[in-house]
């Protein structure tokens, strides 16, 4: 996962160096990459014992509105139903732009933004026990099947649209919320079972492809240019 | 922006919407399907007189409700499904004298493969069975004894995949 991080850093770094030449007749006062991670992921992994996670975020803004970011994560996640508890794990990958909204006050660098991203996800689900549905269970008595059923090697796209604020609490540091909205556009399912949560988009509905989402993003602001 | 606001919003709602009750029009585990047809005139469907069926499980003798003595040519049995083996007995001319069943009866085993079909998070799955032995006594028992009241049989479907068609014939 250290992997992906890096060479998302390194990608984007490559963007600041290739972009520093044709931003020099910008308006730009302050340019750099903002690395981060979801507080909401962390809270939840310590406070619940169906729910790890990790995410870490970076963007840079390469026009005067236009900020390119992408985020990486490693979530796992036990659901359980009244028919069937699953296990969940795996990571995801989006990229995207977010667009200010807002006008720059003097002396405060805060941001509304909405954003357009590309999510992909690779995870496995575990299926740890399941019900069998039988109405005329009073004969033989009703049956819960506790052999595992592993579904490796799945997959899922989605795109996701945000709304957030980032607001700066200390110097270069941002505090923000974001609310997000996905649909699903390809998933791969094994034996026919849906996959009832995925990594980086959340919980799944079986009558739509519609997913939501929110973080608490932590985010530092490395300078890179200061005009 | 405020346009995107309410978007938002009302997508939340949607999204809520509840998958977590198993709806009664989902079928339910298949059961087994038993016509029978007359020794004599293999076409013809006979009624079998005062049919009741036991289920045996780890020795004990359970009556089904709805067949307990009642004259009919189709039965639909449910099998087990914590392991791939059933065991029935079958009484024909059932009746209950001071507390014990009495008529003719044959043993039934039955044994089938078990697949898992997912059907929902609420309901869970179902079981499909593939039918591989259906035998009118009881194979453990040595040697043998011959069947009372079955003359003989056919498997008709080995798949057990719905109650459309009857899989196993009977012959009386």
């Amino acid at each position: 996962m250290l992997k992906y991080f890096i060479s998302t850093l390194v990608t984007l770094s490559c963007i600041v160096i290739e972009t520093n030449a044709t931003v020099s007749n910008d308006s730009l006062k302050k340019f750099g990459i903002r690395i981060g991670t979801d507080l909401q992921k962390i809270i939840r992994s310590a406070s619940s014992q169906e729910y790890n996670g990790i995410s870490f975020n970076a963007d840079i803004r390469f026009k005067e509105s236009i900020f390119m970011f992408s985020e990486i994560g490693n979530e796992k996640k036990i659901v359980e139903y009244s028919s069937i508890d699953s296990e969940i794990s795996g990571n995801y990958i989006k990229l995207g732009l977010q667009f200010k909204l807002n006008k720059d006050i003097i002396g405060l660098r805060n941001l509304i933004y909405s954003s357009f991203g590309l999510g992909i996800s690779s995870f496995n689900q575990t299926i740890l026990r399941y019900n069998i549905y039988n109405i005329y269970s009073d004969l033989w008595g009703e049956f819960t099947n506790t052999d595992a059923i592993n579904l490796e090697n799945l997959n899922a796209n989605w795109i996701e649209i945000g709304f957030g604020v980032k607001t700066e609490i200390l110097n270069n540091l941002f505090l923000g919320i974001e609310l997000q909205l996905k649909n699903l556009i390809y998933q791969k399912n094994k034996n026919d079972i849906a996959n009832f949560y995925i990594p980086g988009f959340n919980r799944t509905y079986e009558s739509s492809n519609f997913g939501t989402g929110f973080n608490y993003s932590l985010t530092y602001l490395i300078p890179i240019i200061k005009k | 922006m405020r346009l995107l606001f309410s978007l938002i919003l009302i997508l939340l709602v949607f999204s809520c919407e509840s998958d977590d009750i198993c709806a009664e029009s989902i079928n339910s585990t298949p059961r087994l399907i038993i016509t029978f047809y007359d020794a004599e005139n293999i076409e013809t469907r006979k009624d079998v007189e005062d049919l009741a069926i036991y289920a045996i499980k780890d020795g004990q003798l359970t009556l089904m409700n709805e067949i307990n003595g009642i004259t009919t040519d189709s039965i639909n049995i449910p099998l087990r499904n914590d392991q791939s083996v059933s065991n029935f007995k079958f009484y024909k001319d059932f009746s209950i004298v001071e507390n014990i069943a009495d008529g003719i009866v044959d043993h039934l085993y039955v044994e089938y493969e078990i697949y898992q079909i997912f059907i929902s998070k609420a309901c869970g799955f179902i079981n499909n069975y593939n039918l591989l032995n259906f035998l009118p006594y009881d194979p453990f028992e040595n040697p043998s004894p011959p069947a009372n009241w079955i003359s003989g049989y056919v498997i008709e479907n080995n798949l057990i995949e719905n109650e459309n068609q009857s899989h196993v014939k009977i012959f009386h």
